[in-house]
Formats: C-alpha cells, sequence, structure tokens
C-alpha cells in the first residue's frame, strides 16, 4: 500500500443522520508525482473524497466510513489528521475562510510554528516558497487588503511551507478571473515538474485545467470514469450526460460531429477543423451570426450612469467615471477581471452605493432620491452569497417574506405559483438551508421575481456551480428576456455567456468601461479582452486561427455546428 | 463620504500593516498599557482626572496616521448603544433613587469617558498588533497559545463579520426590506432579516477556518515556536513607565486635589 500516494479501496461514507451514502465503493489510487483533475456534479462527492483522504471525515465530520484509506502510507482513517499534518496540504473550497493571520508572512509560518520548526528555519522556508510562487511582493501586506487571487496563492504558499509531497485543492479556480486561473494553473504545474508535488484538483471548470493534468477522474458517489483526460471526455460527451462538467467548447463540438477521439485544447483541434472550416472561395453559405449591433439605441434608457466615480471609505476608487446606459427589454453581461468594479456598478443600478460623484438614473429618475427598498420594486437584485438573503424557516416562507414587504395582494398565491415556474414547489416546506446550491440559486431569484421588478440584476450567479445548474439558470434567464424583463448579469464566466443571447457585453477594467457592445464584436476583439485580462472563449478563437472570422463569428459550438451543418441547425 | 455603521466599524478596527512606532512596539507593553487603562479608568472616579488619561490616550493614537480618525469612527458606530445604555441608566436613576439629575449626568459623563479611554487603548492594539504577536506575549508569560488562540482569531474577525453584515443588510434590502421606516419594534424585529444569515454564515466560516487551522498542525504539540522573537526593549520600558507615571499622576491627584470638574 506504500508505493501509492493516495489509496481508496471500497470506500462507501455516510454523513450523521443520512440514509444515502454520499461516496458509493469507491476505489481509486493516484502515483506519487500525478497531476490529477477530479471532476463531476455539484453534489457528487469531490468535496467529500477530499476531506476523507486528509481525515477531517470521519475525525471531525463524523459519519460511517468504510473501506480502506491511505494517504502517504498512513492508513487516515485509523490515525487522522495528525497522521498526515505536514505530508499532505489542502486548500478547501473558499480561500478566505482558511486565512487565520493578519500578515502574509504570518500566515505562512503559522503551520511550521505548530510543527515546531526552529526560527531559522521557517524563515527560510518563507523566502523558498513566496520566491517560489512569485509572491515576495505580497509578503508584509495584510491579508484583509489581498485580491482573490492573491489569497487563494497566499494559502498555497502556507500549506506548500510545510514541503507536501501531497497537494490537494478544492474547487480553486471557482471565484477567479480567467487570468488568475491560467497564473494559479502555471504555478501548479511547475510545482508538480519541478518539485514533483502529487497534485489533485477537484473542479468542474476543466477548459484550462485540461491542459495540464494527465489524468481526469469523474465522480457522481462512484467513479464513473477513470483515465487519461481525452479518453475520459470522449467517454463523458459521447455518453451526453456531461456529469454537470464544463467540457471544452472544442471538445463538444468534436463529439457533436462524430469524430470519435475528441480534442482537450485548441491547439489540439486545429488539425481537424481546420481543414472542415477553412475557406478558399469565400464565406459562401458561411456569412451568418455577424458581428451584430447595438439595439434600441433611440430610447431612453431604463438605467443610466453618467460620469459616475464612487470611492470605497478606504479611499480605493472602485469607479472612475463610468457612463454607460442599459435598455428596457435589453441582457446585458457585464464582464471584467477579479476587482474590474462590476459588483459596485449593479450595487449602484439598485442604490445600494450612491455616487461619489456623477450620477445614477433608473427610469429616468436619480438613485439618490429613491429610498433602497422603493428602488426594490423596479431593480430586482441577486447577489453573489444565497445565503446572505434566506432567514425564514421554508422556502416558501422565503419567496412570501419578499411578496409580503412589496405589499403583493393575494401573495401566498403568487409564491406558489413562483416555486412552480422555479421548480421549487415540491421543497415549499424544507429549509433554505437544507437545499442544494443549484435550488438556493433558484430560491434567491424566485425570491426576487415574485414582486415581478422590470429589471432583475444577477451579480455573479455562475460562481461555484456546475455546468448544468449553470445551464439551467441560463434557461431561466432567456425567459424572463422573453417575457420583456431587463436582465443584467455580472460575470467572469465567459464561457457561459457564449451560450447566453446577450444584446450587449460591456466590458470593466479598473473601474473604467472598456467597451461595449454586442458579443460577436467584443468577443472577437483580442486586444480588447487582453486589456481586460478577459480570457477569449475557445470557438472564438479557434474560428480566428483558421481564419474564419470574416465570414461569421460564432460563440459556442452550437452555433459553429450549424455552420458546418446547416441542414441539422435547430 | 457618508460611513454606514458597518463600514465605520469594519473599517476602524482594521489591522494595517505599517511601520509606525506603535507597530514597533513590544506586544507586552501594549496589552500592558491596556490593562493599566483600565485599572485607571476603574480606579478614578473624577471626570477632570478621567479627562486626563483621555487625553493621555489621544497622544498616543496621535502616534500613528489615522488612529485620532478610527477613533472618532468608532465612538460614531458605538454612539447609538452608548446613548441608549445612557439614556437607560439616567431615567432609572431618577426613578428609583434620590440621587440628583446633575449627580447622575455627571456620573455617565464619567462613564462615557471610561468607554472612550478603553475604546482608545484598545484601538492602539488591535490596529497596530497582529493576533499573532498578541499570542506570543501571552504565551511568553507561560499561557498555553491554545487557550489564547480562540479569543484572539475572534478578534481578527470582527472586521470581516461587520463587513458580512453590510452585505447581508445590502441583500436584504435590495429586495425591499426597509430598515430605516416604520416603528421601533417592527424596525428591532426586521434585524432578524441580517442576525440570522450573519450566524449561518459565520458558523460556516468558522467551520471553515477550524478545519484548516487542524489541517495544518494546529494543537499538534502543547508547544509553538515562533519565528520572529519578541524583545521588550528600551522604547518599551520608556513607553510603559511613561504611561505608568501618567495614570499614577492621574490617580494621585484625584485623591489629593480639589476637583476642577
Amino acid at each position: 500500500m506504500s508505493g501509492r500516494a493516495i489509496e481508496l479501496k471500497g470506500v462507501t461514507y455516510f454523513y450523521p443522520n443520512t440514509t444515502t451514502p454520499a461516496l458509493e465503493h469507491v476505489t481509486l489510487s493516484i502515483d506519487y508525482g500525478e497531476f490529477v483533475a477530479i471532476a463531476g456534479p455539484s453534489g457528487g462527492g469531490k468535496s467529500t473524497l477530499a476531506r476523507i483522504v486528509t481525515g477531517l471525515i470521519p475525525h471531525v465530520y463524523g459519519g460511517t466510513l468504510d473501506g480502506e484509506v491511505h494517504v502517504d502510507g498512513i492508513n487516515v482513517a485509523e490515525k487522522g489528521i495528525r497522521g498526515i499534518v505536514g505530508r499532505v496540504g489542502i486548500v478547501l473550497q473558499v480561500p478566505e475562510n482558511q486565512i487565520v493571520n493578519l500578515v502574509v508572512e504570518e500566515e505562512i509560518a503559522f503551520p511550521l510554528e505548530n510543527l515546531l520548526l526552529d526560527g531559522q528555519t521557517i524563515l527560510n522556508r518563507i523566502e523558498e516558497v513566496l520566491h517560489s510562487l512569485g509572491i515576495e511582493h505580497l509578503r508584509s501586506r495584510a491579508t484583509n487588503t489581498l485580491s482573490g487571487g492573491e489569497i487563494q496563492k497566499v494559502v498555497i504558499a502556507s500549506v506548500l511551507a510545510c514541503e507536501p509531497r501531497i497537494l490537494i485543492l478544492d474547487e480553486p479556480l471557482a471565484h477567479l478571473d480567467p487570468y488568475t486561473v491560467r497564473e494559479l494553473l502555471e504555478i501548479l504545474y511547475r510545482l508538480n515538474r519541478s518539485h514533483g508535488v502529487t497534485i489533485v484538483v477537484i473542479e468542474h471548470r476543466l477548459s484550462e485545467l485540461l491542459k495540464y493534468v494527465s489524468r481526469l477522474i469523474v465522480l457522481d458517489r462512484y467513479v464513473v470514469a477513470d483515465g487519461e483526460p481525452r479518453d475520459v471526455l470522449t467517454t463523458i460527451v459521447n455518453s451526453g450526460s456531461g456529469m454537470g462538467i464544463e467540457v471544452p467548447q472544442v471538445s463538444r463540438l468534436s463529439a457533436k460531429m462524430g469524430g470519435g477521439s475528441v480534442p482537450v485544447s485548441i491547439e489540439e483541434s486545429l488539425d481537424v477543423f481546420s481543414r472542415l472550416l477553412s475557406r478558399d472561395d469565400g464565406c459562401g453559405s458561411l456569412a451568418q451570426y455577424g458581428a451584430g449591433e447595438v439595439k434600441r439605441a433611440g430610447e431612453d434608457p431604463v438605467i443610466a450612469a453618467e460620469d459616475l466615480w464612487y470611492a470605497y471609505p478606504s479611499g480605493r476608487a472602485a469607479l472612475r467615471g463610468v457612463t454607460v446606459s442599459v435598455y428596457r427589454g435589453e441582457f446585458v453581461a457585464i464582464v471584467g477581471a477579479n476587482g474590474s468594479g462590476k459588483t459596485t456598478l449593479v450595487k449602484h443600478f439598485s442604490g445600494i452605493l450612491k455616487p461619489s460623484r456623477g450620477s445614477v438614473k433608473v427610469f429616468g429618475r436619480d438613485t439618490s432620491s429613491y429610498s433602497v427598498a422603493e428602488l426594490a420594486r423596479h431593480v430586482g437584485a441577486v447577489f453573489q452569497n444565497p445565503l446572505h438573503q434566506f432567514f425564514n424557516e421554508t422556502v416558501l416562507d422565503e419567496v412570501l417574506f419578499s411578496a409580503r414587504n412589496m405589499g403583493i395582494r393575494d401573495a401566498e398565491e403568487r409564491a406558489l405559483s413562483v416555486l412552480r415556474y422555479f421548480n421549487l414547489s415540491h421543497l415549499a416546506d424544507r429549509s433554505p438551508y437544507e437545499i442544494s446550491v443549484g435550488e438556493q440559486r433558484r430560491l434567491a431569484i424566485a425570491s426576487i421575481l415574485i414582486y415581478d421588478p422590470e429589471i432583475v440584476v444577477l451579480d455573479e450567479a455562475t460562481a461555484g456551480i456546475d455546468f448544468s445548474l449553470k445551464m439551467e439558470l441560463l434557461k431561466l434567464l432567456v425567459d424572463l428576456v422573453e417575457r420583456g424583463k431587463t436582465v443584467i448579469l455580472t460575470t467572469h464566466d465567459i464561457e457561459f455567456i457564449t451560450y447566453a443571447p446577450l444584446d450587449r457585453i460591456i466590458v470593466l477594467n479598473d473601474g473604467r468601461v472598456l467597451a461595449h457592445g454586442p458579443p460577436r464584436e467584443l468577443l472577437y476583439s483580442d486586444e480588447l479582452l487582453v486589456k481586460a485580462r478577459v480570457a477569449p472563449p475557445q470557438i472564438p478563437v479557434l474560428v480566428k486561427r483558421i481564419g474564419l472570422d470574416r465570414c461569421a463569428r460564432p460563440l459556442n459550438e452550437k452555433e459553429l455546428y450549424s455552420i458546418l451543418l446547416p441542414g441539422e441547425r435547430r | 463620504m457618508k460611513w454606514s455603521f458597518f463600514d465605520a466599524m469594519s473599517y476602524a478596527l482594521l489591522y494595517e500593516e505599517l511601520s509606525s512606532p506603535l507597530h514597533l512596539l513590544d506586544p507586552r507593553a501594549k496589552l500592558l498599557y491596556v490593562v493599566l487603562t483600565i485599572a485607571v479608568s476603574v480606579a478614578v472616579s473624577r471626570l477632570d482626572a478621567l479627562l486626563l488619561v483621555l487625553a493621555v490616550n489621544l497622544a498616543v493614537l496621535a502616534l500613528y496616521r489615522n488612529l485620532i480618525a478610527r477613533f472618532i469612527l468608532l465612538l460614531r458606530g458605538l454612539a447609538p448603544f452608548i446613548a441608549i445604555i445612557v439614556v437607560f441608566n439616567i431615567l432609572v436613576s431618577l426613578a428609583f433613587t434620590s440621587v440628583s439629575i446633575a449627580e447622575t449626568v455627571a456620573t455617565q459623563l464619567r462613564s462615557v469617558t471610561r468607554i472612550a479611554c478603553l475604546t482608545a487603548a484598545l484601538l492602539v492594539l488591535l490596529s497596530t498588533t497582529t493576533p499573532r504577536q498578541i499570542i506570543q506575549a501571552f504565551t511568553s508569560i507561560g499561557i498555553t497559545y491554545t487557550y489564547v488562540y480562540p479569543f484572539i482569531v475572534a478578534l481578527r474577525f470582527i472586521p470581516i463579520l461587520f463587513s458580512e453584515m453590510r452585505n447581508i443588510y445590502d441583500a436584504q434590502r435590495a429586495r425591499g426590506l426597509d430598515f430605516e421606516r416604520g416603528r421601533a419594534i417592527d424596525r428591532v424585529k426586521r434585524l432578524t432579516a441580517i442576525v440570522i444569515p450573519t450566524i449561518v454564515c459565520s458558523v460556516i466560516r468558522a467551520k471553515d477556518l477550524i478545519e484548516a487551522m487542524e489541517l495544518r498542525g494546529f494543537g499538534y504539540s502543547k508547544k509553538r515556536t515562533f519565528y520572529k522573537p519578541i524583545k521588550f526593549r528600551r522604547v518599551d520600558v520608556i513607553f510603559t513607565v511613561a504611561i505608568t507615571a501618567v495614570y499614577l499622576a492621574a490617580i494621585i491627584a484625584a485623591v489629593t486635589t480639589p476637583a476642577i470638574l
């Protein structure tokens, strides 16, 4: 058993007071030096697996664990967390919740002090790890001033300082913008290659990750697939189930075209698709999905921000002269890197923040003349964490609460109808805290839509949810737009917005509007995306590499497929 | 710029990573300063002497660039709670004791001055000392770190808690909950919409933190090393002696001289 980094044999686990196992007969092994991705749907047991491997289960969580778990030769189920401290490093799902200390240097020293290393050794390790992650400049920074990506790196540094042989990261990419994702994966790849650290990344955003890993395991309570990423993806996409995984768009396209083994990156797909897509004879029948144009420019906007400036109490300017308008019935995405000012901007739309300078008007009236509650009748805002909203005993009460706030007549009837619409009526009597992440997200939106606001604003609504839940959410949003609502969403999930029938994208960078326009124009502009630190989605990159963008500008694999095989377009 | 309660509290208590004279003091000197301030505030019952203690504390705050501003922010944040206590005390005194209004008001003034003194001293400690340094100070006098850590980490999370409450407050307002209108009793009832999500989010945060600490060896041994030794230097002695001398003078003056106020 001692030859393997991680070895699980017949592992079945039940959380306390549950009758359905979170993991069932899981048998898998990971060798030293491997770089492995574990994917699967939300609720498929990925985080449970990480907790078992680190000894948190059963030693902290309790429950019933059957089977054998060996990590770095240690029987974790027997020895517990102390048996593997220092040997295995883990970065849990929400990195900012793991920061114990106030200064970066202290945070890195924390585990080493616990393990009784002497002062000089600790200082040497701090220097080494800061250098190897390229974060020397953060050494004296207060941890509460770090960005999401910086926090992630500091937590990794603190774990690496113990020189673990195995590093496990649970959904490390969920809240990071694409540029930071790439930076982080480069670091992990370097650690794996030059230091031989075994790396296990639990994640459902695979597009970028697959370029680095040598193996992909798909988990849905049991091991669904395990092997070389290309083979596993081929199995998954051909099975049609998707397993909640964000399969790269080029892999989906290849599967749609029945191409056998699927490519996992744009580079790999170029050979296949360049033959199929290249056109020497002009555009021919391909001239569809043109650049598009901004609609309704002549109408009065429902939201108009003019020369909007906002500085946080600490003095940091978050918005610098933003001028944007949103028109009735538009479906708009606000994109930008972490810290670009997306959330700050939409908080102005709902009146939560008032401009330091400039103005924001909703239906022609200045937001400073509205109270937030008054404005909520027109602008329903759903923020990143649904748990910030819930406090009632049941799902039904949660929706009713909003209805009563707004003085809705026939509140109960309306609430039941909204729950039906969101496919939540079977959960009406359950606690909002007991339902799944996807259901919580839907409930948060339902509790806004009960009072029928004309404008719906969603802040990073796709963060931390799997691909099928994202598509479920998108269906709801499209339906809202079709019903005449104005929908505004902020996101750094560029792949997601390629599936959304957006009228417009607003690109923010460092508190300024860098550009706004139709998706087919902006997502095909390399210069703009680089400037905004937004990674371009795969299909536009592929189409541009082949030189087809002069003819057509598809955004996702379905659109590209319909160009190739117009007869099969639905 | 208008500061909300949550912003004010969150910002005022935030540690800042700078190299000021107060940052450079030994954490034991700062802990002693807090203890002495508590002791003198309790020991002295004359307003003029308490004002002298407050003046000393304000002078200490002035050693670091924005501590006075933060002190004002903190007091403004605490003002509603202080006001409720003061009004309640005055009403109870007038209703149930024979103490004159003037004396009752003077008593409350003394209490408010004491609160201001303690707030200033704690602000100096929390804004210029990291929790780890405080733990190191306690450990150096023989207290096991595993006992102290939970309290100190709790202190570190106070600004984060206020920031989370701010987000929850915003999320609730965004769905039409008006905390500023209606009868006082209704407004208090509406606070459950902030309190419950705050508790839930704090429990989740605490759970994550405990897991992260355990996984990084917290409690692995009863002992612990510290990578940077702390030294009680001459400047710490001078600071401690100066504070002690002024506080002693305040106590002696309060006992031996006639009251000015």
